[in-house]
């Protein structure tokens, strides 16, 4: 390659808390080039790119940046964007109710006097606007814009500003294929400008028919770069879920017997973009003493369907059949009246109360339990979140101990007790394993043996494939709306699921 | 020195000390304050005010805001009033009239932020609003007195020469703090306020419990309004303006965090003991009516930015 280096990252090593997101990646981009980023979900992408954009100051990490050669030091965003980089998020981070113009030079708009230049503002404008193809006014409000049109804008913005590198993560996932050809179209001409564009993306079609490299990380290392001519999708898919499998999981077979909950013909609005849908017409069948896995790629609607099955989400249409009978949910207490629990994604979001014991969040499902006509029974609450505390192994002084105090996978314990407590039949886990140390993975594993060996139904949902492959008895795969295939315990491989998870409507077709 | 320290955990004493002190300060200044007469008259207002505190500790626990107290208080007032004078309704009666306002607007007030999704500050912002504007359209702007003697003899004193609202808030404080602590429903107010998509997922109707907490605030304040034109054997359509201020205030002061997930009734009624005790001294010292609103805002600021600061360093986060 004759092309000059852009950016230099070198042996960036960034650590959270003594989880090391980032070990000695050194990655580099060239002029007038499009660079796919690829990795498994938490292989570190996102990390190197808001090192990258300053949104983690140069205190905090380890390693050097150099842009044309010239050492970078990043203490904020704002630093970043002076040398020319630019950052195109999933979710648009604009003013919605400001005009395109203003968006543009937000914070630098032409002056005249002390007041806004707004017909040399708009002048301005329409020329970013040209560059992107838009054909829009720059005194429109942004929000009455498509998304497409938005991100373009966006992009408009980042050219305004003397652009190198343009760094984009996922850009497509908010838009329809025709907005995505549109898309890389563009980026086709900045690269023609000497831009450097780095593609943060799962899709594989999308890799390979608009890069022309591709770094591959993986547990926060960079485990390959290559020129796409040089490799193919295998290869690639290989890279990224290479680990080795450590055996640790403590799976046991288990008889699994007949339907203990069919879900028929579900379909969920998307959470963000009005009109459309995230989860659309999907139907599986869960089975007494099954771990059915659900795999996909973050974003592909996975929790949108068990929020909307246990009533935390609205659902646009869809049935449950629970032990064969139809079942009516419409919020999580119609849901925990049919034996279903369902341990949330992001638990300091709706999994714990931080301010709360250890004992009042265990029995905050619990609350008919310990009492009696409306008054608690603190006797009882105690022997049952104690009960629950010493199964669950909780490292703490004692259940009244603030939740708030422990630690990530400590607090997992107590959202996995407060479900468990409630012996549901049905439970159903995202990402239950997330974030908390192998020593906790263990115990949750075993746990969710146990319940299967009980009888019960479990689905859970992980970004972890080795996790997945090893506990689940089936894996289904969504992408892109639908369930794309189910695959067996013995013929998933890490290689099948990837595969599955990278299709979309179009591609099948 | 370990029993020192042990004290100073227990959050109500950070309220005690500084009250214990400024009654020392006022005697110091004016040896007149440790009487019987004006300390009755200080445990008076304090009992009335009490009664908002306690309400707003209620809200407070489950997230929200209400200033639409003042006004509840005013209408509540009113109403008990035009039962007794203009229907000519008996005394137990009318007082129910008084309550079932408060109950109403209690109601509306939730139904605004449940059902139409507006934020608490803004929707009983509304309702403080049209209650005073309802004060004024029945009462046209009169004042009520002459009620019978059974109404007035409330506002004087009981046995043992105390007022009988401070006997009727002591039973309220006692039956509030009791409610937080071992009621299935007070722990779901801690629940929905210190975490709202959590109690939803936990099965908690959060719309319920928040209705609870309105309704409860707004008869409390209703409450205070009929107590407080028994004792003036007045009702006046200006009554209760800016009270609601005084009353989160105080219960802010005590404790209470505005953010929700935690309430102690005692320290609501330590705040309100040393706003009323602020305001009886400042006149015993002579501190000009205007200055004292000066000093009443700076200790209101204070004790936000008190509750504020514990939320970010103490707590360890949420």
């Amino acid at each position: 390659m004759d092309k000059k280096i852009l950016l230099e990252m070198k042996h960036i090593t960034k650590r959270f808390q003594g989880v090391t997101a980032l070990d000695e990646v050194s990655f580099n981009a060239y002029e007038g080039e499009i660079l796919a980023l690829c990795g498994e979900n938490g292989a570190g992408k996102s990390t190197l790119m808001k090192i990258l954009s300053g949104s983690y100051p140069e205190t905090s990490y380890e390693g050097e940046i150099y842009i044309n050669g010239e050492k970078c030091h990043f203490m904020d965003p704002a630093q970043s964007e002076k040398m020319g980089i630019g950052m195109i998020y999933q979710e648009i981070s604009m003013h919605l109710d400001m005009t395109v113009a203003e968006n543009l030079f937000i914070g630098r708009w032409p002056m005249k006097g002390r007041q806004v230049d707004w017909k040399k503002m708009n002048a301005k404008a329409k020329e970013y606007l040209d560059l992107v193809g838009l054909d829009i006014e720059p005194d429109d409000i942004l929000r009455r814009l498509g998304a497409s049109q938005q991100q373009l804008v966006s992009i408009a913005r980042a050219l305004s500003k003397d652009l190198k590198i343009l760094v984009l993560d996922e850009p497509t996932s908010p838009l329809t294929q025709k907005e995505s050809k549109i898309l890389f179209q563009i980026l086709q001409s900045l690269k023609e400008r000497g831009i450097a564009c780095i593609l943060i993306t799962h899709k594989m079609d999308e890799v390979f028919q608009n890069a022309d490299r591709v770094t591959v990380l993986r547990d926060g290392k960079s485990v390959a770069s290559y020129l796409l001519e040089e490799t193919d999708e295998k290869r690639i898919v290989a890279d990224m879920v290479g680990r080795e499998i450590t055996n640790f999981y403590p799976k046991e077979k288990v008889p699994i017997s007949g339907p203990i909950m069919e879900v028929k013909d579900f379909s969920v609005p998307h959470p963000s973009i009005p009109d459309r849908k995230i989860i659309d017409n999907v139907s599986f069948t869960l089975h007494k003493g099954e771990i059915l896995g659900i795999a996909g790629l973050v974003g592909a609607g996975r929790s949108e369907l068990v929020n909307a099955i246990f009533g935390k989400e609205p659902k646009l249409s869809g049935k449950v059949y629970i032990n064969g009978r139809e079942v009516q949910i419409k919020s999580p207490f119609d849901a925990m009246k049919h034996g279903m629990a369902l341990l949330t994604e992001e638990r300091k979001k709706d999994g714990i109360i931080s301010g709360m014991s250890i004992r009042e969040n265990i029995t905050l499902p619990l609350l008919k339990t310990v009492s009696r006509r409306g008054v608690l029974n603190f006797k009882k609450e105690r022997e049952l979140s104690g009960k629950y505390f010493e199964s669950l192994n909780v490292k703490a002084p004692g259940t009244d101990t603030l939740v708030g105090q422990l630690s990530g996978g400590n607090q997992q314990k107590v959202v996995l007790g407060k479900w468990i407590a409630r012996e549901p039949q049905i439970l159903i886990l995202d990402e239950p394993t997330r974030g908390i140390d192998v020593g906790a993975k263990y115990e949750i594993y075993k746990i969710i043996v146990d319940l299967a060996r009980q009888g019960k139904g479990v689905i859970m949902i992980s970004s972890e494939l080795p996790e997945l492959l090893s506990m689940a008895d089936r894996i289904m795969v969504i992408s892109d709306q639908k369930i794309r295939g189910t695959l067996s315990a013995e013929e998933a491989t890490q290689q099948k699921v990837m595969e599955l998870s990278a299709l979309s409507g179009n591609n099948i077709a | 020195m370990n029993a020192i320290k042990k004290m100073m955990k227990v959050r109500e004493i950070g309220v005690l000390v500084p009250l214990l002190l400024l009654w020392l300060i006022t005697y110091f200044i004016n040896h007149a304050f440790f009487t019987a007469t004006s300390m009755i008259a200080l445990f008076r207002s304090i009992s009335v005010s009490a009664l908002g505190a306690i309400g707003a500790s209620f809200v407070f626990c489950c997230g929200m805001m209400d200033v639409s107290g003042g006004s509840i208080y005013g209408l509540a007032g009113m109403m008990t009033a035009i039962a007794m004078k203009e229907w000519g309704m008996p005394v137990p009666v009318a007082i129910l009239v008084g309550l079932l306002v408060g109950m109403i607007f209690g109601m509306i007030n939730s139904l605004i932020i449940n059902g139409l999704d507006i934020p608490a500050f803004i929707a009983t912002l509304g309702s403080q609003y049209i209650a005073r504007g309802i004060v004024n359209v029945v009462s046209e702007g009169r004042s009520y007195t002459g009620f019978p003697d059974s109404f007035n003899g409330i506002g004087e004193v009981g046995p043992l020469g105390i007022p009988w609202s401070i006997y009727i808030s002591l039973i309220v404080a006692v039956v509030a703090a009791w409610m937080l602590k071992y009621s299935v429903f007070g722990r779901r107010l801690m629940a929905v306020g210190g975490n709202a998509e959590t109690a939803r997922v936990c099965g908690i109707n959060i719309k319920r419990v928040r209705n609870m907490a309105f309704v409860i605030n707004a008869m409390l304040c209703a409450l205070a309004g009929i107590l407080s034109s028994a004792r003036l054997q007045t009702a006046q359509a200006a009554a209760g303006t800016g009270w609601e201020m005084t009353v989160i205030a105080a219960a802010i002061i005590g404790g209470v965090s505005m953010y929700g997930g935690s309430a102690t009734i005692i320290g609501a009624l330590l705040g309100v003991g040393i706003m009323e005790t602020l305001t009886v001294s400042m006149t015993m010292i002579k501190v000009n009516a205007y200055w004292q609103r000066v000093v009443i805002g700076v200790v209101i600021i204070l004790a936000v930015g008190m509750d504020t600061y514990k939320r970010k360093h103490l707590s360890g986060g949420k």
